[in-house]
């Protein structure tokens, strides 16, 4: 992560000299835009709505769940249980994987248009915070998923980070939606 | 009508739309959609037996949520549409995606009045029929066509006005 930090913020450097003409891509923008993954999908014209449709069905199954149970803690629907509703996550996850495979491949179509966009870079930054609240609420308030029967009142701090939750992933699809604008 | 829609889309109105508010536009729809569809998903997947732990009456709080997510969509929607009317009424992509969510939404409201609605919230679990469950996988079916629809008719409606991915 650290080294494609590094390398990312060097490419920028390199980009900025770009625009003048004096130097060639990042090679780690070569790289990416080289993979085979990159030219599948600049050849077929039906690549990209075909990864899109995945992309957003992936971006529904994750948040509709990871939502589901942010708005249980928050109280609402307080009749549900919260550990048969958490056993859905791994679908959650899958919904995730599904966006990492298809965003790694939207990546390598036109790296630069990605890497170097400041909304493609918020989102990236976001995901991670996400990451981290969801991190946050399974290992400081939600150890014993058993005892979150019906109609129990979650913490507060449990509300808060719930709440956090859903902010977190509108601003992650509004980030995703600006890519394309910036 | 032909010529009304011909004003709508030579309107002021309709180049903002295109201009300044269409990402903005498109974000709502987005999020209309994880909240419409990703809690349809979450309802329809209990009704096909995954989470069984919990009651299907305990879900039925989360039809508001949904409901709140489809005007989202409903009115972001008919901003989009009001950008290139005719191209869009012109479009079979397009009356797909329609039909799609015309038989989502009937099949949400059939299983939300015949099981979400029905009993206690709290009362032990209640297996759906085999005819609710065929119901809850073709909700499912319906919520992904539409996606794909509504995702070609970026390329198909928008593509040549230099608006869209």
């Amino acid at each position: 992560m650290g080294d494609l930090l590094v390398t990312a913020v060097g490419a920028v450097d390199v980009i900025a000299q770009n625009v003048a003409g004096q130097v060639d891509p990042h090679p780690f923008v070569t790289f990416l835009h080289d993979t085979p993954i990159g030219a599948w999908v600049r050849a077929s014209s039906w690549a990209f709505p075909f990864l899109e449709s995945m992309h957003f069905l992936g971006m529904t199954l994750l948040i509709g769940i990871v939502g589901a149970i942010d708005l249980r803690v928050l109280g609402f629907a307080r009749a549900v249980p919260l550990a048969p509703l958490h056993r859905l996550l791994p679908l959650a996850f899958v919904g995730f994987g599904i966006n990492v495979i298809t965003g790694i491949f939207f990546v390598c179509h036109n790296p630069a248009s990605y890497l170097f966009n400041i909304a493609f870079r918020i989102k990236m930054l976001l995901i991670l915070i996400a990451g981290l609240n969801a991190l946050w609420f399974r290992l400081g308030v939600f150890l014993d998923i058993e005892a979150w029967g019906p109609g129990i009142e979650a913490s507060r701090l449990a509300k808060v980070i719930s709440a956090l939750s859903i902010l977190i992933w509108i601003a992650v699809i509004t980030a995703g939606r600006y890519i394309g604008f910036t | 009508m032909h010529s009304v829609l011909l004003t709508i889309q030579n309107s002021s109105f309709a180049f903002w739309l295109s201009q300044g508010a269409y990402p903005i536009i498109l974000t709502i729809h987005s999020v209309g959609l994880a909240l419409l569809v990703g809690l349809l998903f979450v309802i329809d997947l209990r009704v096909l037996g995954l989470g069984r732990g919990m009651p299907v009456a305990s879900l039925r709080r989360f039809m508001k949520v949904v409901w709140l997510g489809f005007w989202a969509n409903a009115i972001s929607g008919t901003l989009l549409f009001c950008i290139s009317p005719l191209k869009f009424l012109d479009s079979t992509t397009f009356r797909f995606k329609l039909s799609f969510i015309f038989v989502g939404l009937v099949i949400a409201w059939v299983l939300n009045s015949s099981l979400l609605k029905v009993g206690d919230e709290y009362a032990p679990i209640s297996n759906p029929t085999v005819r609710q469950r065929a119901l809850a996988a073709l909700s499912i079916a319906c919520w992904v066509s539409a996606i794909v629809a509504g995702r070609l008719l970026a390329y198909t409606t928008f593509a040549d006005i230099g608006i869209g991915e």
